[in-house]
């Protein structure tokens, strides 16, 4: 489908523009379903901000973003595109800013805003450059050839920043836990992955592939998803830990989208496909099942007024659906089958390990080697990571008093989450029928030869059984629990946590989040700057301590000896051109007439 | 796959695998290994290429460089107590990691060698002398005590004895012999050295030798 | 497959597990010049536990008694898709990837519930699992890919099946594919060198500490589930030293089944000798040991590797590998 405006709408030098074909139907379809869930959630968790965010503020703001992502997804041409990804960029700003109250907020909008602008001129730049070699403002003429690489180097790092792949994540981590949870949702669940949509119209979609994008592709995605990952599994703050979570999953998305441009190059039509379809389900899976988990950070957050584990704790006995909900994307986060997060990591490795197979490449294969090895670390890292983050927040004790007031959220906010949770788990079960239709929208884009199509299908449907595989694994379940355990549930006795028999054991005994990780985080202690200082203090200090205090440090290699200097040399920069701005109206006159000079003499040269 | 280069794909492998712990002992333990190997590929080199004399020299390195000198070597660690080394630079699993990455990378660097004076199928044979220098290398580098430095450099001395036996037509007998006599007496006079550092120093850790310049 | 070896799996399937780890137990117990509890004590121990009433705490959530019952659940499935027998069904889905995140699912499932009492001990043994868990994986992966790669396909059932081929590079394939999961599937396992299974300190216990809240039948289905991984694992490891003496010498398969069985054995004899005269590591040792096992499986994956690289040359591919 194509719609052109007509002439009196125009973005300067070309039309408003849109298109929608299948591959757009079906991030659009994502952006409406997590909308949908949003919506339905915002206004009960918008309750206990009262006071803190203006209501209709959000709400001008929340329209102008998904509006935004709408039409950039729907563009047919990068003016158009620019115009709306500009608009959802300083809406979703607005909406990180919204509680103006805050110090973090200030700083959290700033680094956004920064890292927004960043990737706002290479995209331009880009675009321009891909202008002047095509001559054509459409995406469609928009080819990948050696002449167009480096444009498509530079717009690629512009969509990198946007979709928050190492190193230019930084901003995520900041901007979620300021933003609301729906905004959250939308941001980590759809706006990273309008990313990587531009990144498969433009580089994908052309269908030529290149070697160079590639490389950058999987070594920048690999990267950032070991960086993700394990930065997500020392955070304490729930949404910082599922920013970097997105930090991880964003960049095996990216990796994937690497593969399938190599294999496109290459002629290696059934590795192109598989990762293809790879990508775009792991997009669609993550923007589900992360926007289920910000929203019931969310629903914990508007119940306990805390996102930080060492105050919660015990919440499952008093929010139960909230629990479930986050259990199960928890549980597709960490890919367990059969839910939906499995179907694509599934797809990501089966793109990998095929390259070997197949015997073509000789880099890549080690890369590929390589990467199947990492991709298994990052699943046990994920694992650690998201059983601490479930358990240490809904199992155990409560761990502050906050609990006693806390309750069940509201209907809608447990609809929105629910519906969620039945998609993940649909996905999942319906991932052979899925996975076959994202192929066919492959095939309907590209066309590749019918043969890899064939021995595609061929290979998906039986090897993952995950329908026929949760059934019997449900009734499995329930025979062994009914017949072992529930018929005893008579004698059952209820007793106290085993303390060896020294009583009182108090809830802050428990494992916090930052016990949990510490043995994990030890092994990267050098990325992570991580060091852990014991004091102990009493009388016989060794064998009667009466104080112990545990301070552990961390902070991240690259803000620490990356960003800061930069962004001190950028100020110390901007002191000097400050000068410029004396406000004197007379030195204003002066550089307009140096510049009139110049200018005419730059167009007198030519 | 001939014998040949199964024996000497073994004692990369037991290099590699010499990569991955800081015991002297039981580094030491595997590097006799990995020349045993390679006396063992000696021996299936000579009867594949006919030459008698290779026989002797290959029972000469098992008691010289797989015996004699690995004992010597764990003697001394034992009159000078040093057990473990810590390692430096990189830790030590991941050295391990590294080494049999570079063992991959070993094999494109062999094929683009020349070819003029090989045998017809050396590849595999410069691949694992190749990977061998680069373990001892390696292991040189990660290494803080004076005797994993020595263990380093006989692993690397095992692989430029293995690219003679592999891909040139054999040295003279006479030759080999003397370079074994050397890396003997080379290693008893190392040993000696570093039992008189660590009586001078009371430490045998090599990153501290910087502090020799001054005086 | 028929008949008759339908019923030899079931056999097995029912057997093996209690014996298995029967047999470890008074093999160190012989080791360590005592007499030691019979080879059937497991079983004992099950009927005992399953006997016995529940005492749970307070804390717990419904999830503290459903994960029991779910983990051995999935074990069941995993013991019918994975081929650590000689016998295959031909079922769909037993296939690398699916199988290993079966297994991470089982560990999900007992790091939450190891939380969930908030008890301080099982929360040490969660977290160390979770560690080592995360730093074997990459081992156990590659070295099924290592196997994967060489017979181009990424079911377990067509790899583990009896294949033509030959070679010194195919016996050393499954040869370190095999170690690597032995070693793997040690640490896997929560055995010495990693985890002393005997410990009686809750400080230093991984698997034992994880369950120290569970008691009863609760605990008879972990323990059941526990017998059962390590049969797999250890048959999955046999199967490939099977293999690699497969290559060398044909053997029928009556034999083979039997020589499978007693592979099986040996690697417990390993296992228990291992664990009479090691000592366990130091915690933060243990990253050099698992280093071992990745090491195996990496050198699999590159002799796999230069497998499809020499077998392309020979199909005359020689120009475009050059």
């Amino acid at each position: 489908m194509h719609f052109s405006a007509p002439y009196p709408i125009y973005f300067g030098v070309a039309p408003l523009s849109l298109f929608l074909d299948p591959l757009a139907a079906i991030f659009v379809l994502l952006l409406l379903t997590v909308t949908m869930a949003s919506a339905i959630f915002a206004p009960s968790y918008l309750r206990h901000l009262t006071g803190k965010i203006n209501q209709s503020y959000f709400w001008i703001n929340m329209i102008l973003f998904i509006v935004g992502m709408l039409m950039v997804l729907l563009s047919a041409n990068a003016v158009t595109f620019l115009v709306f990804w500009e608009i959802m960029s300083l809406s979703s700003a607005a909406l990180v800013a919204s509680d103006f109250s805050s110090h973090k907020a200030h700083k959290a909008t700033i680094i956004y805003l920064g890292a927004t602008r960043i990737a706002t001129s290479l995209l331009a730049i880009g675009f321009l450059w891909y202008y002047s070699i095509f001559s054509s403002w459409n995406f469609v003429d928009w080819k990948l050839n050696s002449e167009s690489l480096p444009a498509a180097i530079l717009v690629a790092l512009g969509l990198c920043i946007k979709a928050g792949i190492w190193p230019f994540h930084i901003w995520l981590p900041y901007a979620h836990p300021q933003a609301p949870a729906p905004v959250s949702a939308l941001m980590s669940g759809v706006m990273i992955k309008v990313a990587i949509y531009a990144a498969i119209r433009l580089f994908v979609l052309p269908g030529s592939g290149s070697e160079e994008l590639a490389y950058l592709f999987i070594a920048l995605g690999m990267i950032s998803a070991l960086w993700g990952i394990v930065f997500a599994l020392i955070q304490t703050d729930l949404k910082r830990l599922l920013a970097y979570s997105s930090v991880e999953n964003i960049g095996l998305i990216l990796a994937s989208v690497g593969i399938c441009l190599w294999a496109q190059k290459t002629g290696m039509k059934e590795i192109a496909l598989i990762s293809f379809v790879a990508a775009l389900f792991h997009s669609i899976n993550h923007g589900i099942f992360k926007s289920l988990l910000f929203l019931s950070t969310g629903a914990i957050d508007s119940a306990m007024h805390s996102r930080e584990m060492k105050n919660l704790g015990g919440l499952s006995k008093k929010m139960p659906w909230t629990s479930f909900a986050f259990l199960v994307g928890a549980a597709s986060a960490c890919a367990l089958p059969p839910l939906s997060g499995f179907a694509s990591k599934w797809l990501i490795y089966q793109g990998f390990f095929t390259i070997p197979c197949q015997w073509h490449g000789k880099a890549m294969i080690g890369i590929s080697l390589v990467s199947i090895g990492l991709l298994a670390f990052l699943g046990g890292l994920a694992l650690a990571c998201f059983t601490k983050a479930f358990a240490i927040s809904f199992l155990g004790r409560p761990r502050s008093a906050a609990i006693n007031h806390a309750k069940e959220a509201s209907p809608s906010m447990l609809i929105a989450q629910l519906s969620l949770t039945l998609i993940t788990v649909l996905m999942g079960l319906l991932s052979p029928q899925i996975i076959s239709f994202f192929s066919l929208v492959y095939q309907s884009i590209l066309v590749p030869e019918e043969a890899a199509i064939s021995g595609f299908a061929k290979f998906v449907g039986p090897s993952l059984p995950l329908l026929p595989l949760a059934i019997v694994l449900t009734l499995l379940t329930c025979i062994i629990y009914y017949s072992v355990l529930f018929r005893k549930r008579k004698q059952l006795k209820l007793s106290m946590t085993w303390e060896c028999g020294y009583g009182g054991l108090e809830p802050t005994m428990q494992a916090t989040a930052g016990s949990f990780s510490h043995s994990i985080a030890t092994i990267f202690a050098p990325i992570l700057h991580y060091s852990t200082r014991f004091q102990i203090s009493g009388k016989d200090r060794r064998h009667f301590p009466e104080q112990i205090q545990v301070e552990t440090e961390i902070s991240s290699l690259l803000e620490s000896s990356i960003y800061s200097p930069i962004i001190n040399s950028v100020r110390l920069l901007s002191g000097h051109f400050s000068k410029l701005q004396a406000g004197s109206i007379h030195l204003y006159l002066l550089y307009v007439f140096i510049t009139l000079i110049a200018l005419l003499t730059l167009g007198a040269k030519s | 796959m001939t014998p040949l280069e199964f024996l000497s794909i073994a004692a990369a492998v037991f290099a590699i695998l010499m990569c991955g712990t800081g015991l002297l002992r039981f580094n030491l333990f595997l590097y006799s290994l990995q020349t045993f190997s390679i006396a063992l590929a000696t021996i299936a080199q000579s009867q594949q290429a006919k030459e008698p004399e290779l026989y002797f020299v290959a029972i000469a390195i098992i008691v010289v460089k797989a015996l004699a000198v690995p004992y010597f070597l764990s003697w001394i660690s034992n009159r000078i107590d040093a057990r473990s080394d810590p390692g430096i630079l990189i830790p030590i699993p991941i050295t391990m990691h590294a080494a049999i990455v570079l063992l991959g990378i070993s094999y494109p660097l062999a094929k683009s060698l020349p070819h003029i004076l090989w045998l017809s199928d050396s590849t595999v044979g410069a691949t694992v002398a190749i990977s061998l220098l680069f373990t001892g290398t390696l292991f040189m580098l990660t290494r803080r005590n004076a005797l994993s430095q020595i263990i380093g450099f006989l692993t690397l001395e095992n692989g430029i004895y293995l690219v003679a036996v592999t891909c040139t037509r054999g040295m003279p007998f006479i030759f080999e012999m003397g370079s074994l006599l050397d890396v003997l007496v080379a290693v008893m006079i190392a040993g000696l050295f570093v039992f008189r550092i660590k009586k001078s120093f009371e430490h045998i850790d090599v990153t501290q030798l910087d502090g020799l310049k001054e005086s | 497959m028929n008949f008759t070896e339908i019923l030899c799996f079931i056999v097995l399937f029912l057997v093996l597990p209690i014996l298995i780890s029967g047999f470890i137990r008074n093999l160190k117990a012989r080791l360590q010049n005592r007499i030691g509890s019979p080879l059937l004590q497991p079983l004992y121990n099950l009927y005992k536990l399953l006997q016995k009433s529940e005492t749970i705490s307070q804390d717990a959530s419904p999830l503290f008694r459903i994960v029991p019952a779910l983990n051995f659940s999935i074990m069941l499935i995993l013991a019918v898709l994975v081929p650590w027998l000689p016998f295959h069904f031909s079922l769909p889905g037993s296939e690398i990837f699916l199988v290993l995140y079966l297994f991470a699912a089982m560990r999900f499932f007992s790091i939450i519930a190891a939380l969930d009492t908030g008890s301080p001990f099982s929360a040490f043994g969660a977290s160390r699992e979770a560690t080592l868990s995360a730093l074997t994986e990459p081992a156990i992966i590659l070295s099924l890919v290592a196997l994967g790669i060489a017979y181009r396909t990424s079911d377990l059932n067509e790899i583990f099946s009896f294949s033509q081929s030959h070679g010194l590079m195919q016996v050393s394939i499954w040869l370190l594919s095999g170690a690597g999961l032995f070693l793997a599937s040690l640490v896997e396992l929560s055995r010495m060198p990693i985890d002393d299974p005997t410990t009686h300190l809750e400080l230093t216990m991984v698997h034992e500490a994880m369950v120290i809240e569970n008691s009863g039948p609760n605990l008879a289905l972990i323990e059941l589930a526990y017998n059962l991984r390590l049969v797999v694992y250890y048959g999955l490891s046999a199967q490939c030293f099977m293999h690699a003496l497969a290559v060398l010498f044909t053997i029928d398969h009556a034999t083979y089944v039997l020589l499978s069985i007693l592979a099986i054995f040996i690697l417990a004899f390993l296992t228990a000798a291992i664990e009479s005269f090691a000592v366990k590591l130091a915690w933060r040792n243990n990253p050099e040991f698992i280093a071992y096992a990745l090491t195996m499986s990496l050198l699999a994956s590159l002799a796999a590797i230069f497998q499809s690289a020499f077998a392309s040359l020979s199909l005359g591919n020689l120009g475009a590998f050059l």
